[in-house]
């Protein structure tokens, strides 16, 4: 479980100081966070992640920080235990609670001392929502955790890679260094929902020395349209004329529909918020009226609205409103992911062999993997 | 009603073609045709319309071969001992059964104990017992004096006797081997001043009186005997030459000394000859004793013999069963009489052949003793000329196969047979030796001439094996091919066959058909929007990567 934030800035008359952490007893050695600061500002001191071990303080920190450069350089560092790792939350995540923390800290930098109490306890408020929701992420469903792959630049990378061969871990890990163009220290905790999900399988061969990542499902991110929702419209549920306007904003919706990458990339950031995915779950089964949404524990109707408005302008949800005016929440598209058998490796194996590019060893181990992994339903 | 698929459809048509296939092959078989040399007879020739010869090959003429139980057999036994053998059918074999056996009688050991086992007994050549005489914790003890003048006695004896009496008579029996042992010690007063002691041969007190012949002595001794004392023999003993010698002090010791014995072949001898006193062969006597001689040295010669003591004997022998030679025991059985397979009274039978086969074990090495022992096969009393040697026949299964047509040369309306065991030489064993026997077969080929019933019409079952053989190798074909190659899906067919092409390094050349990436999620999402009736509006699939 995450062990908490500490929100330091850099000033230049008193150094670093920390206007913010939760919970409020959490302490970090001065020097630890010093190491913390020196790994951001090595180099061009410009914006980015860190991830370091924090030896005194026994713990680990993933540091977002905004720059030497910023008007304020704040430094975002979220604890973790040793056996942590910020994959396993997806980047995407977190960079949205780093996003709306920044928010907060502007705020903040604009009050003055009576109004900076309110901006701190909301700041606070919301680091305990955060990590209440990072907790979350660390159970997440077999769909969730395709979308944290696809939510990944790391994971869609590595995804790329293993889509034309098979590869051993390092040959993987200076693809990737290559193409984000930066040090990358491990790779095993991006790795770990591909192994988690069955889409990789890895395995030693006789004579490599080295671990060889292969391929042996593959998976499919989109929108869809809610199949439930839209049988029981067919038949005039809810209600006939809310069944007409929900049929007919789904079919607008889907003719024009035209899947993305960027558009994917939302689908996966929407599956990945916990709270999104349940609403989304709740939806797939049944519409409900605006005002009579069940709420989650501690989640304020405002809070449930502001995310439903996120939710409607990422297209995911459509209000339509009945004879009475009563506004009714409807799933306007499912988000969906699907596994499938990657029938084009075989081929693609064939290919690399006849070139060279594949050792005999690991293009026959790989045909044995996706032999054995055949879908059992299609036999 | 339950919908079959395609896939389905297809395996069950595979399994019900690999089933079909060998019944298609059976319509091969011509339910007509002849058969011939069916069970051992061939065809038979005929002479004329009534009249013809048929052969009969190797038609088996014994019953219950295998001796499943005891019926068609009995035992019986001629010549030699008749208690040296028996015979038994069991676990589905024969057997001749050499009662070989082997006893011990040990009976006798340690130290002699004061109970009813042993009698003291005066020696029959000596009238007087010595002054004391007892068995205690020490063993056979005895204690004597003898003073000039005041006793007469100077030859004094005392032995213990125990009559020994075997289980079984010896007459039947030899003694293998014997072991004897026997210990004795002593303190007597060697000089004991006016007294002199005991003076052994050649010591001399002086004086012109002194009359020193034997000298004083002690005879430790075991003997045998018949019950009646008629034989009696000594088969060990102890007589110190030099027990009392003055110069040893008031007091000289005998200590703990084996007594001399016979050599084991004497005592083998003298046990059988006191034995064969016995009317029955069981009973003799076994005994222990001291013999003590004071000789008159001189007048007032005192001998004391304070303690002598046999305080230790081992007696024992094994004896073992004798097996007799000319000692024989059969397993026989009246087989079928030859004119009982006539098919019409009048015809003529002509023996054409008969062997005899049979198998033999024995549970032990044969006894060396014994080489001219011999399994002998009889049939209507006329012997074989060829015999089986047991010796050397170790302890695995032999079969023995033998032509027997010369036994049966002369016709006979009757097939007395017999499988007899010939003990050849004398000799024993500590156990019980079983030759078993399996299989007794005698087969018998003949003609019979004259009227005979119609040719023999059967199936010829050659074809039907024929095709049975070709439809399970058609079947077994199929499902070979089916466990090697039907039963995958096309599709992983395409990706064993790719394997089996890498691992052979073979050409690489032809692309696999499979399914493009893009047109699968095209193809899957296409799917999903059919609920709208609607296409996809994909210029470009991007779903995840490429």
């Amino acid at each position: 479980m995450p062990l908490g934030y500490i929100i330091s800035k850099w000033t230049e008359d008193k150094g670093l100081v920390v206007p913010a952490s939760f919970p409020d007893n959490m302490t970090v050695d001065l020097d630890d966070m010093m190491r913390v600061f020196y790994a951001h500002i090595t180099g061009a001191g410009a914006e980015g992640n860190v991830f370091v071990r924090l030896e005194h303080s026994q713990c680990n920190v993933a540091s977002y920080f905004t720059g030497m450069d910023s008007q304020e350089p704040i430094m975002i560092n979220l604890m973790l235990t040793f056996g942590e790792d910020p994959e396993m939350f997806g980047e995407s995540y977190l960079k949205e609670i780093n996003d709306e923390i920044i928010k907060y800290m502007s705020e903040l930098a604009m009050t003055n001392t009576a109004q900076s109490y309110d901006v701190i306890k909301k700041l606070k408020d919301y680091l305990k929502l955060a990590l209440f929701q990072l907790e979350r992420l660390k159970n997440l469903t077999k769909e969730q955790r395709l979308a944290q792959i696809y939510s990944s630049e790391k994971g869609r990378a590595i995804l790329e890679f293993l889509q034309e061969r098979a590869r051993p871990r390092k040959e993987l890990l200076a693809l990737l260094e290559d193409k984000l163009g930066k040090l990358i220290s491990s790779i095993d905790y991006t790795l770990d929902p591909f192994v988690k999900t069955d889409l990789v399988h890895q395995d030693w061969i006789a004579g490599l020395a080295d671990v060889i990542y292969f391929l042996q499902s593959d998976f499919i991110i989109s929108r869809i349209p809610p199949e439930k929702l839209i049988s029981e419209a067919k038949r005039g549920l809810p209600n006939p004329i809310l069944a007409k306007n929900y049929l007919d904003t789904v079919r607008r919706y889907f003719v024009n529909y035209k899947p993305t990458i960027e558009d994917n990339l939302k689908v996966a950031k929407n599956m990945m918020n916990p709270d999104k995915y349940d609403y989304i779950v709740l939806f797939r089964d049944k519409p409900y009226p605006l005002n009579k949404i069940p709420k989650g524990p501690g989640e304020s109707f405002k809070f449930v609205k502001s995310m439903l408005k996120s939710m409607e302008d990422d297209r995911v949800i459509a209000i339509i409103k009945d004879k009475k005016g009563t506004e009714w929440v409807f799933l306007l598209s499912d988000l969906w992911t699907d596994t499938f058998y990657p029938e084009y490796m075989v081929e693609q194996i064939r290919k690399d062999r006849m070139s060279g590019l594949l050792k005999k060893e690991v293009a026959v181990k790989h045909l044995q993997l996706l032999e054995k992994e055949y879908p059992k339903e299609k036999v | 009603m339950k919908h079959i698929n395609l896939k389905t459809f297809k395996k069950i048509s595979i399994v019900i073609v690999i089933m079909i296939l060998p019944l298609l092959f059976m319509q091969f078989i011509s339910p007509n045709a002849n058969l011939t040399n069916n069970f051992g007879i061939s065809d038979n020739l005929r002479i004329s319309a009534d009249y013809a010869y048929q052969d009969y090959n190797n038609v088996p003429w014994l019953k219950n071969s295998g001796f499943s139980s005891q019926d068609y057999w009995y035992g019986s036994q001629a010549g030699g001992d008749p208690s040296d053998v028996n015979e038994s059918i069991s676990g589905g074999r024969a057997s001749y059964d050499i009662n070989c056996e082997e006893r011990t009688f040990s009976d006798i050991s340690g130290v002699p104990k004061n109970n009813s086992d042993w009698t003291p007994m005066n020696n029959t050549e000596v009238k007087f017992e010595p002054k004391a005489y007892e068995i205690n914790s020490k063993g056979c003890w005895v204690y004597h004096n003898w003073t000039d003048g005041a006793d007469a006695a100077q030859l004094n004896a005392i032995q213990w006797d125990r009559n020994i009496s075997l289980d079984v008579g010896m007459t039947d029996y030899n003694i293998t081997s014997v072991s004897l042992s026997a210990q004795a010690n002593a303190t007597v007063h060697a000089n004991n001043g006016a007294g002199g002691g005991i003076e052994i041969k050649g010591e001399n007190e002086g004086g012109a009186s002194y009359q020193n012949n034997t000298g004083d002595f002690v005879r430790f001794y075991v003997y045998i005997s018949d019950i009646y004392k008629n034989q009696e023999y000594e088969i060990a003993y102890l007589q110190p030459d030099d027990l009392g010698i003055d110069s040893s002090g008031t007091l000289d010791y005998l200590y703990n000394t084996t007594l001399n014995v016979l050599s084991d072949e004497n005592i083998i001898n003298l046990i059988e000859s006191v034995l064969l006193t016995d009317p029955e062969h069981k009973t003799f006597t076994f005994s222990i004793g001291i013999l003590i001689l004071c000789e008159d040295d001189f007048s007032t010669d005192l001998d004391i013999w304070d303690e002598l003591v046999i305080n230790e004997c081992n007696f024992s022998f094994t004896y073992e069963k004798i097996i007799n030679p000319l000692t024989t025991i059969s397993w026989n059985q009246d087989a079928p009489k030859i004119s009982s397979v006539k098919y019409n009274e009048t015809n003529d039978i002509t023996l054409r052949g008969a062997s005899l086969s049979f198998q033999y074990q024995i549970s032990e090495l044969w006894p060396t003793r014994s080489p001219n022992s011999q399994i002998i096969i009889f049939i209507n009393d006329n012997q074989n000329p060829i015999t089986t040697y047991l010796e050397n026949s170790g302890t695995q299964l032999h079969t023995v196969t033998l032509d027997v047509l010369s036994l049966l040369s002369v016709i006979v309306d009757y097939v007395n047979f017999s499988i007899q065991l010939y003990i050849g030489d004398t000799f024993g064993d500590n156990n019980e030796i079983k030759v078993y026997l399996d299989n007794v077969q005698l087969f018998i080929s003949y003609r019979e001439i004259g009227v005979l019933p119609p040719p023999l019409v059967g199936i010829d079952w050659t074809p039907a094996i024929i095709a049975l053989t070709v439809g399970i190798i058609a079947a077994v074909l199929g499902l070979v091919s089916y466990i090697l190659y039907f039963q995958y899906p096309p599709l992983v067919r395409k990706v064993r066959a790719l394997r089996r092409k890498i691992k052979r390094s073979r050409s690489l050349k032809n692309p696999v058909a499979v399914e493009n990436r893009e047109l699968h999620i095209k193809n899957a999402i296409r799917e999903r929007l059919n609920i709208l009736k609607i296409e996809p509006g994909m210029s470009k699939v991007t779903s995840p990567i490429k």
